[in-house]
């Protein structure tokens, strides 16, 4: 008798086995929606970055003649939705930020210096998305060194009491 | 003659629940980290610019984020600064920041700011980043590629 006739002999009832996938599926779902909705909020975010002059601050040392390579202003255009933008004071030939932008490289392509400051004097009725536009458009065009032009006085207060 | 016994069959059973234990401990941990790392910014409408350089953190460095946000029941009211997940006015703002810089000369300002506000808003951060000597300044915008036209 071989050594196996005892298996031979009380053979054991067979099992059918089927994993139970339902509980992984339910799983990796709720993975699948959480990492779904997480990347949609910071898939597209960027930044643009600027330096502050060091010569402000408190006990800031003494007045400094600030000489612009290009000096933009941007003022409320009638009706308050719309912006006007103005070059060394006058206002910019066209009606956009791409006017805007064709000048400003217009100047780099003339020789100006790409590290030269640009201020932006910004009325502070004037909404962000109009600011950043035009900060925007000096970047397009090469402009390095963008800043802004700060009144000494918070101008938060009066801005909220005349919102609409 | 009696037919060949069929083999031995073992009995298969794959016990998943200890990879539904694990994979619900990862999901948790991964919900509660990502929570932390994503605090600091809240959903906002931001401007768009197209030239704006990915958000990279390590390069970013040492940061403080203020949010700037409208409240939608009542768009007309002045908007909140919210560093974290706290809502604090200009002088405890200012006060953040000094302390800021007085542990880290280099730390940098990030603001987010909606896009429909008056940039007077915006105007009173850069202030204080001014007063308080720091010089970082850096705008979060969304990166996405469309005309903006006046």
């Amino acid at each position: 008798m071989s050594r196996h006739g005892a298996d031979f002999a009380r053979p054991r009832p067979t099992r059918e086995t089927t994993p139970n996938l339902a509980p992984m599926v339910d799983v990796v779902m709720v993975i699948l929606i959480f990492f779904m909705l997480g990347t949609s909020f910071a898939a597209r975010e960027g930044v643009l970055s600027m330096q502050l002059p060091a010569d402000v601050g408190p006990g800031g040392g003494a007045t400094v003649t600030i000489s612009p390579a290009v000096r933009i202003s941007l003022q409320p255009a009638e009706g308050g939705a719309g912006v006007r933008l103005a070059i060394e004071g006058r206002p910019l030939a066209g009606h956009g930020f791409d006017d805007l932008y064709r000048y400003l490289k217009g100047q780099i392509d003339r020789g100006a210096d790409p590290r030269g400051r640009v201020v932006l004097a910004v009325d502070p009725t004037v909404r962000y998305k109009h600011v950043i536009a035009t900060f925007n458009a000096c970047a397009r065009a090469g402009f390095e060194n963008v800043q802004f032009a700060l009144s000494s006085a918070d101008r938060a207060a009066d801005v909220s009491d005349g919102r609409s | 003659m009696a037919a060949p016994k069929p083999p031995d069959a073992t009995p298969l059973s794959l016990n998943l629940a200890p990879m539904v234990d694990v994979v619900m401990c990862l999901i948790i941990f991964f919900m509660l980290a990502t929570k932390l790392v994503e605090r600091e910014n809240l959903p906002l409408d931001l401007p768009a610019a197209s030239t704006a350089r990915e958000a990279d953190k390590r390069e970013l460095g040492r940061r403080v984020v203020i949010n700037v946000q409208t409240d939608p029941s009542a768009p007309a009211r002045p908007p909140r600064y919210v560093i974290g997940d706290r809502p604090l006015g200009l002088p405890a703002i200012a006060v953040r920041l000094e302390r800021e810089h007085e542990r880290d000369a280099q730390v940098r300002c990030v603001i987010r700011a909606e896009r429909e506000l008056p940039y007077a808003y915006v105007e009173s951060l850069l202030l204080i980043c001014a007063r308080t000597g720091i010089a970082n300044v850096t705008f979060g915008v969304a990166r996405e590629e469309r005309g903006e036209r006046p």
